[in-house]
């Protein structure tokens, strides 16, 4: 009954308590949510529906990896792109990127 | 948002509570500890849109009341290991909340 | 318009973004999350949905946020007991006063530290935080260890960050589930008496402000 991410009281490790710098495109994930927020084209109360709703696996993913993954679903959802086409299109920058002397 | 749309409060500071204990699916903003639990309302923390419905495009109108809610640890968890007078405060909406005299334990 | 020759530009473009630190690290930005992001990125551009002088001008604001806004708020109020008073009855009211642009206090509670009470700040349903404060929250904020143990055993977890609170003292966990923030104001730290406000503001970390620990002067601060 009790959902995955509702961890509250769950017996659990010790804590790392050491900093971590953010990286780059975690910003920018950030930065992109924020945007669509900013316009009431999403809300931040989605995201955090589609998070819960992933598989377990994925969130155990690091912070960020899980809301890139859950905004993949909340924009396929939106009709605003699709996995498809964002897999798509990361294939092709990785091949751009390859492809540079 | 006209406040004739929001329903007049059901609870006041120092009013003693019980969250409702049940566990329907979709987005949900208690935790699954505290449901069930006796607890003090601390304050008023004003009417938001209800973000069960938020989280599926819905516009959460009309707002619903949002208290602060006081509990005391040792009534949440067995064996709490720690002194009888530490607290926990969560922010509950009123359709979680029943008046705690209508529990019959 | 040349798919991959727009691609290759494009990835051009983003690779000109480093770590804001300047430090040696290599990105891998064909890692599988780089290019998520970039991929979407670009699919959004294109379609209208956000522009790229948004993305970049919000990751801007991120970069260059103050580290000392919440220790600007906490000196104030050691400092001015009629402010302190504001703060905690009204935290917007009193954070507009202070005229610090960037904080969006409209659902902030601050709650105050005594030698009777101890407040520690959790978001055990996913990570809420006051970011308008306090920036982007610390990893552990967010881990599942933190987030599942410190409703639960929250002396234990204070005791790992070094904190370890008489039994005396009520330790007081806010689960921030809802629409409400929640800034922890610690304790004012004893020799610290005709210190200047920029000077408490700075002995204010983070970690104070979330309750996980209390703020201390540091060991030369004692010498003459």
């Amino acid at each position: 009954m009790r959902r995955y991410h509702d961890m509250g009281g769950q017996p659990a490790g010790p804590i790392d308590t050491s900093d971590h710098a953010i990286e780059p495109w975690a910003k920018t994930l950030t930065a992109m949510v924020g945007a669509l927020r900013a316009q009431d084209l999403s809300r931040v109360d989605e995201l955090r529906r589609h998070i819960e709703d992933l598989a377990p696996q994925d969130y155990d993913r690091p912070y960020f990896e899980r809301w890139a993954e859950a905004f993949c679903d909340l924009l396929e959802e939106k009709g605003f792109t699709s996995r498809a086409e964002i897999e798509a299109r990361m294939a092709a920058i990785k091949a751009a990127i390859e492809a540079r002397p | 948002m006209s406040p004739a749309a929001v329903s007049p409060r059901r609870f006041a500071p120092g009013d003693r509570v019980t969250v409702v204990y049940t566990h329907p699916p979709g987005h949900r903003r208690i935790p699954s500890y505290i449901r069930g639990k006796l607890g003090l309302v601390e304050r008023y923390c004003g009417a938001f849109p209800n973000p069960e419905e938020l989280a599926y495009g819905f516009d959460g109108l009309p707002a619903r009341h949002l208290y602060r809610v006081r509990f005391q640890q040792t009534a949440i968890w067995p064996a709490y290991n720690g002194p009888a007078h530490d607290t926990l405060d969560l922010e509950i909406y009123e359709h979680w909340l029943r008046p705690a005299e209508e529990d019959v334990s | 318009m040349n798919d991959k020759a727009h691609q290759r530009a494009e990835a051009h473009a983003h690779a000109i973004l480093r770590w804001s630190d300047d430090s040696a690290h290599d990105i891998d930005e064909t890692a599988r999350y780089p290019l998520m992001t970039e991929a979407i990125r670009q699919i959004l551009v294109e379609k209208g949905f956000i522009s790229a002088d948004t993305v970049r001008r919000l990751i801007e604001q991120m970069e260059a946020r103050s580290d000392v806004t919440g220790g600007t708020i906490v000196a104030r109020a050691w400092v001015d007991p009629a402010f302190k008073a504001r703060l905690l009855a009204n935290a917007k009211e009193a954070i507009a006063d202070l005229g610090i642009p960037e904080v969006d206090a409209t659902h902030l509670i601050v709650v105050e530290n005594t030698e009777t009470v101890h407040n520690v700040v959790v978001c055990t349903l996913c990570s809420c935080y006051p970011r308008t404060v306090l920036g982007m929250p610390p990893e552990w904020y967010k881990s599942k260890a933190y987030r599942s143990r410190v409703v639960r055993e929250p002396r234990a977890v204070l005791k790992e960050f070094g904190t370890e609170l008489a039994d005396t003292v009520t330790v007081r966990v806010h689960d921030s589930n809802a629409d409400m923030r929640y800034l922890v104001l610690p304790m004012r730290p004893p020799g610290t008496e005709g210190w200047s406000e920029d000077a408490l503001a700075h002995l204010v970390t983070r970690d104070c402000m979330v309750g996980v620990t209390v703020p201390r002067v540091p060991a030369q601060a004692h010498a003459g």
